[in-house]
């Protein structure tokens, strides 16, 4: 099997030679090549965590995971929607109006946080000063930290107004991709009430079967409800007009680097350090991780295994939903099949970096995204072969590491 | 009355996740298009299906309190008024968007069927359709159109800000 392996790197590595050789390609381009694979690469790491935290859990495969993708990019055209009719047909109107609700409202409860570190630390606090604190000082912390946010954003419009449009965009696009988040999250919630948890202690193959189904069943609801037309994101202003900015590289060239792009990288990798966050720091994490190891333990050190699962849903199709959203930024077409494609790359990806195992996931998802970029353009292909140039790296993969490139540590640590 | 508020506080509960449950179903049911608007006949079957949905839910709910008539009265009331809320919230926001000229049908949800608009918020039927255009100079509706009357508003409006910066409009529902 290792003369195979060694024959099969050999063979393409004198394929890129020759390729490189006959038809040399810019710095330039493969950086761009490789820029355009890092931002895929992020939504595949995003969507493959879903499969992998899932798995991690229930050691099953939640193939309906790119249906609710679908449904939370769905959700967020909407709230994109939402945003340009509020603005009277303008993005930055109605993420203005929405900025209005929405920065007040986070300052107002970070104003309130410090009070909350505070009142824990004393225990020995009377009734009265504390529902003293409790009904007048922290609704008043958080009135001024509304007017403190309301105050931020007039200051801004006046004063900045090149910054008051970048916060008011980065805020109308937060809350698209929050609206995405969240819908996403409840769909997978009725998807494991109806769909996986009466089948909790069937054989294993039986909710693979079930997910099957409610993904066939949620695709052809959305082909219902939304039409078989395909519907676009609109582009904020600030996002628009690619390539955006350039950057560059003195003898090498110029690198034309494109804005949605840098804003899908930052925000998947952000997502990805909170999930890091939730399962290592977190109580809820630790009993995720708790849950992975062993159900009925965990169930005996009185961890409720059924909330744990649905929170692991949750969090799974979170970065869904967000992902879905982002496609959307991009410029993907929406569609009833607009979650299956990804759905199976991301798929790929878990695979790839072993199934179970968080950092494999988010180390196959850029892998593969990278490796489906750049693998076109140095097989000498035509752009088309870069499904086919994914999926054969699956094959290969699973034929001579069947537990994903970073497969070993699942033995030891699931989640 | 830690206990009284726990033994209010359980049918409730139960009657909200009832009524989240009937009405998103009802809205579910709209947006695929069920009842078909395609013939009269069925479009009337509206109304009694809708009533048969929320009868089978109310049996559902009775099953569980044979003797307790307070707590089921509560619960009832509960799912009564998730589910109007989830339904109305519903068709105020489609209605908003047909004011705001938006063809909510042909734009986003191709199988929608109206007509329980028709019979459950009122909105005549001649008028479960998108206002046309504004003239782009003068802001005003083409002459001789006949115009929506009775529209929910529901969401934040420009007009209604509280102030104007720079041609953006800041706050106010």
């Amino acid at each position: 099997m290792s003369a195979v392996g060694t024959l099969l790197v050999l063979a393409f590595a004198e394929r890129v030679d020759y390729v490189t050789q006959t038809n040399p390609a810019t710095f330039i381009t493969w950086a761009q090549l490789f820029s355009i694979g890092l931002v895929l690469g992020g939504v595949y790491a995003l969507i493959a965590l879903g499969y992998t935290l899932v798995y991690g859990i229930l050691f099953m495969i939640n193939f309906a995971h790119g249906e609710v993708m679908m449904l939370g990019a769905y959700c967020g055209y909407f709230a994109m929607q939402f945003v340009i009719m509020d603005g009277q047909h303008s993005f930055e109107d109605g993420a203005a109006l929405i900025s209005t609700i929405i920065l007040p409202l986070i300052v107002g409860v970070v104003f309130l946080a410090p009070r909350r570190a505070a009142a824990t630390n004393q225990p020995n606090e009377s009734l009265q000063r504390s529902t003293i604190r409790n009904f007048v000082i922290m609704p008043g912390r958080f009135l001024i930290g509304l007017l403190i946010g309301y105050s931020i954003l007039v200051a801004l419009s006046n004063g900045a107004p090149h910054m008051y449009l970048i916060v008011v965009t980065t805020l109308g696009v937060l809350f698209v991709v929050v609206c995405g988040m969240l819908f996403s999250m409840l769909v997978a919630f009725l998807l494991e009430r109806t769909a996986y948890r009466p089948l909790r202690k069937a054989p294993r193959l039986v909710p693979l079967i079930s997910a099957i189904g409610a993904s066939i069943f949620l695709q052809q609801v959305a082909l219902r409800i939304f039409g078989p037309g395909r519907k676009a994101y609109e582009q904020p202003q600030l996002l628009d007009t690619p390539p955006n900015f350039f950057i560059n590289l003195g003898t090498l060239g110029v690198l034309p680097v494109n804005k949605v792009g840098v804003f899908i990288v930052i925000l998947s990798i952000l997502l990805m350090i909170m999930l890091y966050i939730i399962v290592q720091r977190t109580k809820i994490g630790t009993a995720m991780r708790a849950v992975a190891e062993d159900k009925d333990t965990a169930a005996l050190m009185g961890i409720n295994v059924d909330r744990v699962i649905v929170f692991t849903f949750l969090l799974g199709a979170a970065l869904a939903g967000a992902a879905g959203v982002m496609l959307g930024l991009r410029g993907d077409d929406l569609n009833a099949r607009f979650g299956f494609t990804p759905g199976l790359k991301a798929f790929t990806a878990a695979v790839l970096g072993g199934i179970g195992n968080i950092p494999g996931a988010m180390f196959g998802g850029f892998f593969l995204g990278i490796v489906e970029s750049l693998g076109p353009q140095m097989l000498g292909l035509n752009n088309d072969w870069k499904n086919a140039i994914a999926f054969s790296l699956l094959v290969i993969v699973i034929i001579f590491r069947p537990t994903g490139i970073l497969g070993e540590l699942t033995g030891a640590k699931k989640v | 009355m830690q206990h009284q508020l726990n033994a209010l506080y359980q049918p409730i509960k139960q009657g909200l996740a009832t009524g989240a449950l009937l009405g998103g179903l009802l809205v579910f049911l709209i947006l695929i298009g069920i009842p078909s608007q395609e013939s009269e006949q069925l479009a009337a079957a509206t109304l009694p299906l809708f009533a048969a949905l929320a009868l089978f839910f109310g049996w559902r709910l009775a099953r569980g309190y044979t003797q307790d008539w307070l707590a089921l009265t509560i619960n009832v009331l509960a799912a009564a008024v998730l589910t109007n809320f989830l339904l109305m919230s519903f068709l105020g926001i489609i209605n908003q968007m047909h004011a705001d000229n938006v063809d909510v049908v042909g734009d986003y949800f191709a199988r929608m069927s109206t007509y329980p608009m028709q019979v459950l918020s009122g909105v005549p039927r001649e008028e479960l359709h998108p206002n046309p255009p504004r003239d782009p100079i003068t802001r005003e509706y083409p002459p001789n159109t006949e115009l929506r009357t009775n529209p929910f508003q529901l969401f934040t409006r420009a007009e209604y800000a509280f102030f104007s910066v720079a041609g953006v409009h800041l706050g106010g529902f």
